[in-house]
């Protein structure tokens, strides 16, 4: 199998209702979350999704781990519909495939050791004894880098960078095949980040597993990822490898979020904002393309016709006018 | 750039700042001595729970209970001790000498006034205007940081706002009293990589137009190449290191910021492995003895573990707490 998970055509509208008089409701529109998604991650592959808040990167993870269900499109798993599947299978699916969640704080139930927390998915998927449950466990503290003793502490124990590795110990203890993780380091200070982001990626090597890396910082997805989809109010506006999207970037939103880093080095200051404005409301997103209001190079042609994903370069794909009408 | 020209604005002088709680004292701020000169930004950077926030509450006075000041001076301008002010005169020191802007400004602008309410209320109790002036003197504030049509938008309320429009008129509401030092406290990290480079624009703007010094905190090593003239590196409570920004990065010189520089994820190249600082940030109640990073420290030696390293002079403008640098002398 040369794909691991196709992503096709998602969407996921959330409706938006106004009240009448303050009681009956009306629909007044939709919140185009995700609108028209597509991407595949293959075994062995980190693909990064990044782009501003508001532009439906967690809510396309949500609806890979099915804690949301799509409008429409399809999710592939194994070159099996997600969206189809019966119970085995989908038990089967949610085995292999496992999330890791933005805060540490709220995602370790307060009041259960976390050797319980960290084997809880075992019982369910597995029929092992709980003296093997609890090896199994304590093997995966070791791998993520606690000790054995941490077994029966509770989450208040711990700290922010620890409580990360023990939601990854509970992701990788049903040996899943994709882990999701959603902003995994980004409520962690500067010298814990580096160790989990080093931690997820010699993990990654050493269990040939696939990532879906979900980040508004370009710096933490250039470190992990091997592949990058940069999103923009529900789309997909340019998706390449790691290397062709920072050395290359096409598109203008892309462009303008890799110069509006701030770089650690005084001596390359910024002079312009790279990009100008707020991202627009989702509910009633500009006609055409959907980056045109704060995009330079924007023409007539932009304002009519929504721009396709098109490959430009082997693996590049992006959704400009600019580019794909030259 | 000769130091005896430039003017010092705020002397901090063996400042301590504790905080008294259940589980012991917490030396937030411990013997800290630092100055802050006119017209300059002066990055404070560290980690969280480095005391970087107490200290800049510290300069308006602002340190709630069980925090308390307990030694040391802050003089303002060389002359006055703002810890000794009263009641009376902290309320006219703060807003028009030194304002502050929140890392959250969702939770800093009240959400039952209007924007332009809460700028004219500083306004009045600062400057002694009062309805058409204070109000005109409020949209003059909005468009200084570029909200477009102040005269509407001072009519809405924070809600209204998008959250990069709310961390602008909440420097709009610090700078409209013109004061003399800016407290930016992680002015950006709430916020999208695209508004914040238009943010930290702004605030370089605005220091080059209004000449107002800014004390800018962060973790963001980033943010502060971007912004600052000199650095302060916190750590466990003390300044380990303080120089201009550019030799900062070139050549840092304590070992923690030499690891901090390294554990960020470089944005502009590739790399395999990131840097690790072995160990964790330890607890202010129990500090290590001796130099407090020495147990995470690769090149901590005998002495580090026990006595404590002054911020010594190694260079013109730069200063360093560390061993390493006291043997040549």
């Amino acid at each position: 199998m040369d794909v691991l998970l196709r992503v096709n055509h998602l969407k996921k509208y959330f409706p938006v209702k106004k009240y009448v008089l303050g009681l009956i409701p009306r629909k007044k529109g939709d919140i185009k979350a995700v609108d028209d998604v597509s991407f595949e991650i293959k075994p062995g592959e980190c693909f990064g999704l990044v782009g501003e808040t508001g532009s439906g990167k967690t809510t396309t993870a949500r609806c890979i781990v099915l804690l949301e269900r799509p409008d429409s499109g399809e999710i592939e798993f194994n070159g099996k519909n997600v969206l189809k599947m019966n119970r085995r299978d989908l038990k089967n699916f949610k085995r292999n495939v496992q999330m890791i969640f933005q805060d540490p704080y709220t995602s370790l139930n307060p009041r259960i050791i976390i050797g319980k927390s960290i084997g809880e998915p075992l019982e369910l998927h597995t029929d092992l004894t709980s003296r093997e449950i609890r090896s199994e466990v304590i093997r995966m503290l070791r791998e993520v880098g606690l000790s054995p003793l941490h077994y029966y502490r509770y989450p208040a124990e711990f700290s922010g960078g620890q409580r990360q590795r023990i939601s990854i110990a509970r992701a990788l203890i049903l040996k899943p095949k994709l882990i999701v993780a959603d902003e995994p380091v980004s409520s962690l200070d500067v010298s814990i980040k580096a160790k989990i982001l080093n931690l997820m990626k010699s993990l990654q090597q050493k269990y040939n597993l696939s990532y879906l890396v979900i980040s508004h910082e370009m710096s933490v997805i250039r470190f992990i990822s091997h592949k990058i989809g940069v999103m923009y109010l529900g789309k997909i506006m340019e998706i390449a490898d790691k290397r062709s999207l920072f050395e290359n970037p096409m598109h203008p939103y892309t462009k303008g979020l890799i110069s509006s880093i701030p770089l650690p080095d005084p001596e390359r200051k910024m002079k312009t904002a790279p990009l100008k404005g707020t991202l627009p409301s989702p509910i009633n997103p500009p006609s055409g393309c959907r980056f045109r209001t704060r995009c330079e190079y924007a023409t007539e042609v932009c304002k009519k016709e929504s721009p396709q994903l098109v490959e430009i370069e082997d693996g590049h794909f992006v959704a400009c006018h600019l580019i794909t009408r030259r | 750039m000769n130091k005896e020209e430039k003017e010092v604005l705020f002397d901090v002088r063996n400042l301590k700042v504790y905080y008294y709680t259940l589980d012991g004292i917490v030396r937030a701020v411990d013997d800290v001595s630092l100055k802050i000169f006119k017209g300059e930004t002066l990055s404070l950077v560290g980690e969280s729970g480095c005391g970087k926030s107490t200290l800049s509450l510290a300069l308006c006075r602002l340190v709630q209970r069980p925090g308390k000041i307990v030694g040391g001076k802050i003089l303002y301008k060389g002359k006055e001790d703002i810890l000794k002010y009263d009641a009376k005169q902290i309320q006219q020191f703060r807003g028009s000498k030194v304002a502050i802007v929140f890392q959250d400004p969702t939770s800093s602008l009240n959400p039952v006034f209007r924007i332009g309410d809460q700028i004219v209320e500083a306004i009045t109790i600062h400057q002694m205007l009062k309805g058409k002036d204070a109000w005109d003197k409020s949209y003059e504030a909005l468009s200084l940081v570029k909200i477009p049509s102040p005269e509407d938008m001072a009519h809405s309320y924070p809600h209204q706002y998008s959250a990069g429009m709310r961390q602008r008129a909440m420097i709009a509401l610090a700078l409209s009293c013109n004061p003399d030092l800016l407290i930016a406290d992680e002015p950006t990290s709430n916020l999208d990589v695209t508004i914040q480079a238009q943010i930290l624009l702004l605030l370089k703007e605005l220091k080059e137009k209004l000449g107002a010094s800014i004390l800018l905190v962060t973790h963001d090593l980033g943010v502060t190449a971007q912004l600052a003239d000199r650095v302060a590196v916190m750590y466990a409570g003390k300044i380990v290191e303080i120089g201009p920004v550019e030799e900062f990065y070139r050549n840092p010189l304590h070992p923690y910021s030499k690891a901090l520089l390294g554990a960020i994820p470089p944005p502009h190249k590739d790399v395999e492995v990131l840097k690790e600082i072995k160990g964790e940030v330890p607890s202010l109640i129990n500090p290590p003895k001796g130099c407090r990073f020495h147990p995470r420290c690769e090149y901590a030696t005998e002495i580090c573990t026990k006595s404590d390293p002054r911020l010594i002079k190694v260079a013109e403008e730069r200063k360093v707490a560390c061993f390493l640098y006291e043997k040549g002398d």
